[in-house]
């Protein structure tokens, strides 16, 4: 399922310019969203998701058109959503809930939506605690029963806000590689700005920021940006300086060892080294904001 | 309505029931608040059982009699339901699904307020039960059910409506205390006073129109009505909750627009 994106702009109470004039294709597959807060990588999805109307431009999913009611109803019968924040009902069990939220998306047979849901309990590892209320699920498993919900309908676009946030390093890993798994037979779009999300699971991205579309491509050229701009050096001294970004800092027992992005050299002893997806980000940004080239600081 | 809407309703009914029906304080504030003029009263019904007074009379009575106060909890704890989503943030994620507004809105409706009712109707039932064991007469039971569904079904379809929809413009807490001056104004006033009062007429939630005119049962200002008037004040009572809950649809959707 296609998403084709043109001249996409969102003003809120007629100032607050939220995207400014966005063009994306995004294919089918795991398809990575990052920024900074305030980029509008939200409003972007909201808007994809139907929930907020575009301002100017167009929206094209699967051939639909979001501004259509026609065609907004089509898209979100083909829709899976996971919000940042998932309110849920505190005093419904897991398997209530998406029982609900199974009937609100039109699964009408009893017996085949049960079913459904036994096999998305047992796929994001539920089914043990089906039956408790979610107001004693923790955050995770309060996510994966996120999860579930946003794919009842078995949707051929699915739509992910932050969906790491909040969780804990295996409960992180379990999520990338669920989705990864999704993204084989539908569009996975993954809206994070956590560069190590996308770095793990999407070939293709984009970075908006300021309501602009920064990048867009692969995950190898998004890297290739930071080209000959990485390198590390040890030092027991004061840290690095100058038109740099600070990317790690790491004590060690020979001295600090950092990992800078810098367009020159930052010292002669310091060491090139090959630029990963967030060092990419990193080289992106420092182009995007010049005036922040000048003092030296911590990413 | 295709059938998908109608599953969506049903569906919604039922949760919004299931929901509201687990909350403690649904059935505690109703249920006493149903209760409470029969025990603050030293135990006794409006129409004296053994005064010979009709069936239909006495349960009519005891209807009123439940409907001095239990709307009052009735119209209070329905107030946040609408609200409630956008608390849990929950709006969000309902909003991407493809159920209509309109099949939402009506489930938290009457899912909710048949849930919030049901107390009251406990009350009731109980005391038509003992009605019907004093009067040793089984007809007291389909008459209790034909009393409720006349007298009090309009009037806390009236009071629901109004609860769910108004707090979509209103702070809730401040319609809980505009709520309770409205009910102790327009349905507990003794018209008498000379204050102007919704109290003794067809507008008057609690039911006194239709339990007056239909049943005969007594008043609050002992003035009688014809049947024609009691038909009237159901008919206003509807369709003053239908005006309500459109008000709100079209209120949401309208918002919704905006974005």
């Amino acid at each position: 399922m296609d998403i084709e994106i043109t001249g996409l702009a969102k003003t809120f109470k007629g100032r607050v310019r939220a995207l400014r004039g966005i063009d994306l294709t995004i294919p089918t597959g795991m398809y990575g969203l990052l920024g900074p807060n305030g980029a509008g990588k939200t409003t972007l999805i909201r808007i994809l998701a139907g929930i907020l109307r575009p301002t100017a431009g167009s929206v094209r999913i699967g051939g639909h058109d979001v501004t259509d009611p026609a065609g907004r109803l089509a898209i979100k019968r083909q829709l899976g959503y996971l919000p940042q924040e998932l309110g849920l009902y505190p005093d419904l069990s897991a398997r209530e809930f998406l029982d609900y939220i199974g009937i609100l998306k039109g699964l009408g047979s009893r017996s085949a939506r049960q079913a459904r849901i036994d096999e998305l309990l047992d796929m994001v590892a539920l089914t043990s605690v089906a039956n408790r209320k979610l107001k004693t699920f923790s955050g995770g498993m309060k996510r994966r029963v996120g999860i579930a919900q946003a794919l009842l309908n078995d949707p051929r676009l699915l739509i992910v806000d932050e969906p790491t946030a909040g969780l804990d390093p295996e409960e992180r890993i379990r999520f990338r590689n669920l989705l990864s798994g999704l993204a084989a037979s539908r569009t996975v779009v993954l809206s994070t700005h956590i560069v190590e999300d996308v770095a793990q699971t999407a070939h293709r991205l984009a970075v908006l920021n300021g309501g602009h579309v920064l990048f867009q491509g692969s995950s190898r050229e998004l890297v290739t940006v930071a080209q000959d701009q990485v390198w590390t050096l040890t030092t027991n001294g004061p840290p690095p300086s100058g038109p740099l970004t600070v990317v790690s800092t790491l004590h060690q027992v020979d001295g600090i060892q950092y990992r800078v992005v810098a367009g020159t050299q930052p010292t002669p002893e310091a060491l090139p080294a090959h630029p990963s997806l967030e060092d990419g980000y990193v080289a992106l940004m420092r182009r995007e904001r010049p005036s922040d080239v000048v003092p030296a600081e911590v990413a | 309505m295709t059938s998908g809407a109608f599953t969506a309703l049903r569906g919604a009914i039922g949760y919004e029931f299931r929901m509201q029906a687990r909350r403690k304080a649904v059935w505690i504030t109703v249920g006493l608040l149903s209760v409470f003029p029969f025990v603050a009263s030293g135990l006794r019904f409006t129409v004296d059982l053994s005064s010979g007074a009709p069936l239909p009379q006495a349960v009519a009575g005891w209807a009123l009699q439940c409907m001095l106060f239990g709307p009052l909890g009735f119209g209070i704890m329905l107030a946040d339901r609408l609200r409630r989503e956008h608390r849990l943030g929950a709006t969000e994620l309902f909003d991407t699904l493809p159920v209509s507004m309109d099949g939402r809105l009506w489930g938290k409706y009457l899912g909710a307020a048949l849930a919030t009712m049901a107390p009251l109707f406990l009350v009731y039932a109980a005391g038509a039960g003992y009605i019907a064991i004093r009067y040793n007469d089984w007809r007291a039971i389909p008459l209790a059910v034909a009393v409720f569904l006349l007298v009090n079904i309009p009037g806390l379809a009236f009071v629901g409506a109004f609860s769910i929809a108004c707090p979509a413009v209103l702070w809730t807490p401040l319609y809980w205390v505009l709520f309770t001056g409205y009910w102790m104004w327009g349905n507990n006033l003794d018209p008498e006073t000379g204050i102007p009062t919704l109290s003794g007429t067809w507008l008057e939630a609690a039911g006194s129109a239709t339990a007056n005119g239909f049943f005969n049962a007594p008043s609050l200002n002992g003035t009688t009505v014809a049947p024609w008037e009691g038909v009237l004040s159901i008919a206003l009572l509807l369709g003053g909750a239908l005006v309500a809950m459109l008000a709100c649809r079209f209120y949401l959707k309208a918002v919704a627009q905006r974005y």
